[in-house]
């Protein structure tokens, strides 16, 4: 059992099913990315996940404490940034993690220790004393970050917590991401840059309609669903008939689409024999998580969901 | 409990502390005008057989009553400004209980409320003479109980409605009315006779009767204890009522 379980989570607003039977568990040092069309259901499950919302069926333990039916206890574990910015504009930086480092029952020495550290790893020292009203975007999302992990809690629920972030604040948020994991937090992430998720190393889990349609590291999801492409072109042009190899123009693109295409580069010279001296170009489409995820949220595609 | 209640009061009391304009203003305000009521006022308690009488005894309560119940908007916006701000998502997924939560944020609200009042009648007896014949222990227990009140009444409001502007424009009517029926601007018994009639629905009425009392007869704790009574019944209803109204919304909100 994960740090987060989430177990048969169902949820309905109105008559839209906006989450069936989502099964998700995140490990103790596990960055969990969460990714999905806007609409897939993200924040709902996050909502549903830190206590917001209740679901229809179903239930979501943290560190084995229903969050449901104990919610306080479990609370006390969670460090919750929602998806838009919530802060005290009139307050300055350090009030306003030291609020929430209080609500979360930190007092006296370990209070001061716990808000210096929140502000340095987010590179907030310098502006301590300045009211959130006059901080830039990307300051004000990294506070907003810093009041949800000052008192360290286990477990860390970002909703797209680098949007609007220039790209200093971005690298801030990501390395304390990283850091937190490393240092044994369990973190459901959800954002809707990939990039993020391959620099974090996280799993993943792609939604689709309310449910987890691809679950695994990045080079499982990869290699499972990111495509790549190999092609050849042959000076003078030529029609072969060689197996899993078709033409298209001058071109000859292995079919279907590799996942490591260096193997099949050596497997399509092989066939070639003698006539490998007439390649004269090469075309190499790397698998990518971008690729995966298109093709996972593409509704046309049916896929199991891994184990 | 208490511990995350007043983590949650000192975060409101941060707020507050940047920005003292309002309560200031609302403080201020009533002592401005004690002035022009006086005359009429002394007029009035004269006829009524307070041949002494100054006038301040009956201006003074009535316009701290008045603004006390018009301090009602700084409750409300300190309840809906979470909202606005995005801070309510984060006190939500706190450890602290909906039921913290209100205590915390109610907390500030009273003591502000309370020393807005405590600061009216002080500045009234510095400035204006303000001397109750009665006991100050009384009057002491009469603004804590109606400072409970102002905030079960502004909590009713945050219960029930889903946007600060219509709360205000409801509460400031419902808290002129308020005051009004309860004798702020003139006594009671000059009122139509069924303005009359139904004063007694408004903590105003109670309170100023038990001040007036104070102020004027010389009423000591026993005396003002049926007032007390009415004005704990107000704030036992209007919290309880709040609470039941905000805890349906609540569930409404997570469901």
């Amino acid at each position: 059992m994960g740090l987060i379980d989430i177990r048969g989570v169902h949820k309905r607003f109105s008559d839209r099913a906006v989450l069936e039977g989502v099964h998700l568990s995140v490990e103790q040092g596990t960055v969990m990315g969460l990714l999905g069309a806007n609409g897939a259901g993200k924040s709902t499950l996050i909502s549903i996940a830190s206590g917001l919302l209740r679901p229809d069926s179903g239930l979501v333990m943290i560190d084995g404490i229903d969050i449901a039916s104990r919610r306080s206890e479990a609370s006390a574990l969670i460090g919750s940034a929602p998806q838009d910015v919530g802060i005290y504009p009139t307050l300055s930086t350090r009030e306003n993690i030291t609020g929430f480092a209080r609500l979360h029952g930190l007092r006296g020495r370990r209070l001061s220790l716990r808000v210096s550290e929140a502000m340095d790893a987010l590179g907030l020292e310098g502006i301590a004393n300045i009211t959130a009203d006059r901080l830039s975007g990307g300051q004000r999302r990294r506070l907003h970050m810093a009041m949800a992990l000052a008192h360290h809690p286990r477990v860390l629920f970002l909703d797209e917590p680098t949007v609007g972030a220039d790209v200093e604040s971005r690298q801030h948020i990501l390395g304390l991401v990283q850091s937190l994991a490393d240092e044994g937090a369990a973190v459901l992430y959800t954002t809707h840059y990939l990039n993020e998720i391959e620099q974090l190393g996280a799993e993943v889990a792609l939604l689709r309609e309310g449910t987890v349609t691809a679950l695994g590291s990045v080079a499982d999801v990869v290699e499972k669903w990111g495509g790549g492409g190999l092609a050849v072109r042959l000076h003078p042009p030529m029609e072969l008939d060689l197996p899993s190899w078709i033409t298209q123009g001058e071109w000859l693109v292995a079919e279907p689409s590799p996942r490591n295409p260096g193997e099949r580069l050596a497997e399509v010279l092989a066939l070639l024999g003698d006539r490998a001296r007439l390649v004269c170009d090469v075309r190499v489409d790397r698998p990518t998580l971008e690729a995966a995820y298109l093709r996972v949220i593409d509704e046309r595609e049916e896929l199991d969901v891994a184990a | 409990m208490l511990r995350r209640s007043l983590a949650v009061a000192a975060i409101d009391a941060r707020i507050l502390r940047r920005d003292l304009s309002p309560v200031l203003v609302m403080t201020v305000i009533p002592l401005v005008f004690v002035p022009f009521f006086i005359p009429g006022a002394r007029a009035q308690l004269i006829q009524s057989g307070y041949p002494s009488a100054t006038g301040v005894e009956y201006a003074l309560p009535g316009l701290a009553v008045l603004f006390a119940l018009l301090c009602v908007q700084q409750v409300l916006t300190a309840f809906f400004r979470d909202q606005q701000w995005g801070t309510w998502a984060r006190l939500r997924v706190s450890p602290a209980s909906p039921s913290e939560l209100l205590i915390g944020k109610s907390l500030t609200a009273f003591i502000a409320q309370l020393a807005q009042l405590v600061v009216v009648f002080v500045g009234g007896a510095v400035i204006f003479g303000y001397c109750p014949a009665g006991s100050i222990v009384a009057l002491a227990m009469v603004l804590i109980v109606f400072s409970g009140a102002m905030i079960g009444f502004a909590l009713l409001l945050v219960a029930a409605f889903s946007s600060l502007e219509l709360a205000l424009v409801v509460g400031n009517v419902v808290a002129m009315a308020m005051a009004g029926l309860g004798g702020a601007f003139g006594p009671v018994e000059s009122l139509p006779s069924w303005m009359t009639a139904v004063a007694p629905a408004s903590p105003a009425y109670w309170a100023l009767a038990a001040i007036r009392a104070i102020s004027l007869d010389g009423a000591d704790f026993v005396t003002v204890l049926p007032q007390l009574g009415m004005l704990t019944a107000f704030v036992a209803l209007s919290v309880g009522a709040a609470v039941v109204l905000l805890k349906t919304r609540l569930r409404k909100e997570r469901s």
